[in-house]
């Protein structure tokens, strides 16, 4: 494809690639039929843009950390337990990381996510590289995103097959123990709730 | 999607190639109809003005929160936690959630999810059939053979109809 470079390039709009075009010929189909709206299509997108994102799951995972019962529903009943703090919109397992297991989700039949808790997927997550080596080689996987695990620790992987999504409940590093809630959620990153990261201990001050 | 394309197509291709052939598919739009907008958009007209309508708005929403409707009243559970169960080894046409690399092998129930839209009749039309979903647990070296990972099961969530028993492992190995 050709891109149309131009020196005063924001004079003359670039030619529209066919995808694009397509997109916006099947929302204005679906607008004129009354099936959307353009409020409503602008309201969900602005909602992945600016609201649903990584820190909805690390609250939840910072909750987790903080209350030991709530940790306990989470695992029992990923589902009813978010909907305590508002979050919805997904069947949800959440599967907990400890000293002797981690845990790695992949979906390796499409790209499977819990959007509603940390956002749209990495590109990565959708490659065909992710989805067909997570299950095959997880460790290799693994040591390549710096994760080095011993081999006494079990990996568990969950490939989100069924409508199911799955939450890794990463482990609370160690000198965290006098941070506020928000403040340990603010230390959970998109990759540790995948599995392809552990959540580091806070820098020393 | 032919295969051929698929792999040919980013991320967001292949659900707009999907998204497009359902609703062609279920008649609410037609690919003629598709192509001529496309012709009027690229010519700078958009016949279809925005519309407010809070009814609607409110309707989209309520997807993003409410729970899905996945789960659904069906059969009680014939394998429970612990159980011993082996794949089927199919390679149906349509559409399936057992992948390839799991068929044919024994596995673990690991736990009951319980009664879920069964997407291989779902996706064609023929019924929703929830029953029974599972999560089943693979030992890396039953999935890979001898090069496998050590310690590194994994895990499907699986319909019932792709299970059938296993007699128990040897408990001496």
């Amino acid at each position: 494809m050709s891109r149309a470079h131009d020196e005063h390039g924001h004079h003359h709009r670039e030619p529209e690639s066919v995808l694009s075009l397509r997109v916006r010929a099947l929302e204005s189909l679906l607008i004129e039929k009354k099936l959307v709206s353009s409020e409503a299509v602008d309201r969900i997108v602005g909602a992945y843009e600016q609201d649903i994102g990584p820190h909805n799951g690390a609250k939840v995972v910072a909750r987790a950390w903080v209350d030991p019962a709530y940790r306990q529903r989470l695992l029992a009943d990923g589902t009813a337990a978010i909907e305590e703090l508002g979050f919805g919109g997904v069947d949800l397992q959440v599967v907990e990381n400890t000293p002797g297991v981690h845990n790695l989700v992949v979906c390796t039949l499409c790209s499977c996510y819990p959007h509603a808790l940390i956002g749209l997927p990495p590109v990565w997550y959708k490659s065909f590289e992710y989805r067909s080596r997570a299950v095959r080689e997880p460790r290799v996987v693994l040591r390549e995103f710096g994760v080095d695990l011993p081999e006494s620790v079990e990996i568990r992987i969950w490939d989100s097959s069924a409508e199911l999504r799955y939450l890794v409940l990463p482990q609370r590093p160690p000198g965290t123990e006098r941070l506020s809630e928000a403040a340990l959620a603010e230390l959970v990153t998109r990759d540790a709730m995948i599995g392809v990261a552990v959540v580091p201990a806070p820098a020393a001050r | 999607m032919a295969p051929i394309d698929y792999l040919g197509s980013s991320y967001y291709e292949r659900w707009l190639d999907g998204n497009v052939r359902l609703l062609v598919e279920k008649g609410v739009i037609t690919r003629e109809e598709l192509e001529r907008r496309m012709a009027q958009l690229a010519s700078g007209t958009d016949p279809a003005p925005p519309h407010s309508d809070p009814k609607l708005l409110e309707r989209m929403l309520r997807v993003t929160k409410e729970r899905p409707h996945y789960r659904q009243p069906g059969p009680p559970p014939r394998f429970a936690t612990g159980d011993r169960v082996l794949t089927r080894n199919d390679a149906p046409v349509g559409h399936t959630r057992l992948p390839r690399y799991a068929r044919g092998k024994h596995g673990v129930i690991d736990r009951v999810h319980g009664s879920y839209i069964f997407p291989d009749t779902n996706a064609h039309g023929q019924g929703e059939q929830p029953h029974a979903l599972y999560s089943v647990r693979f030992d890396a070296a039953e999935l890979w053979g001898g090069s496998a990972e050590p310690c590194a099961p994994v895990h499907l969530d699986l319909w019932e109809r792709y299970l059938e028993p296993a007699a128990p492992a040897r408990s001496t190995s």
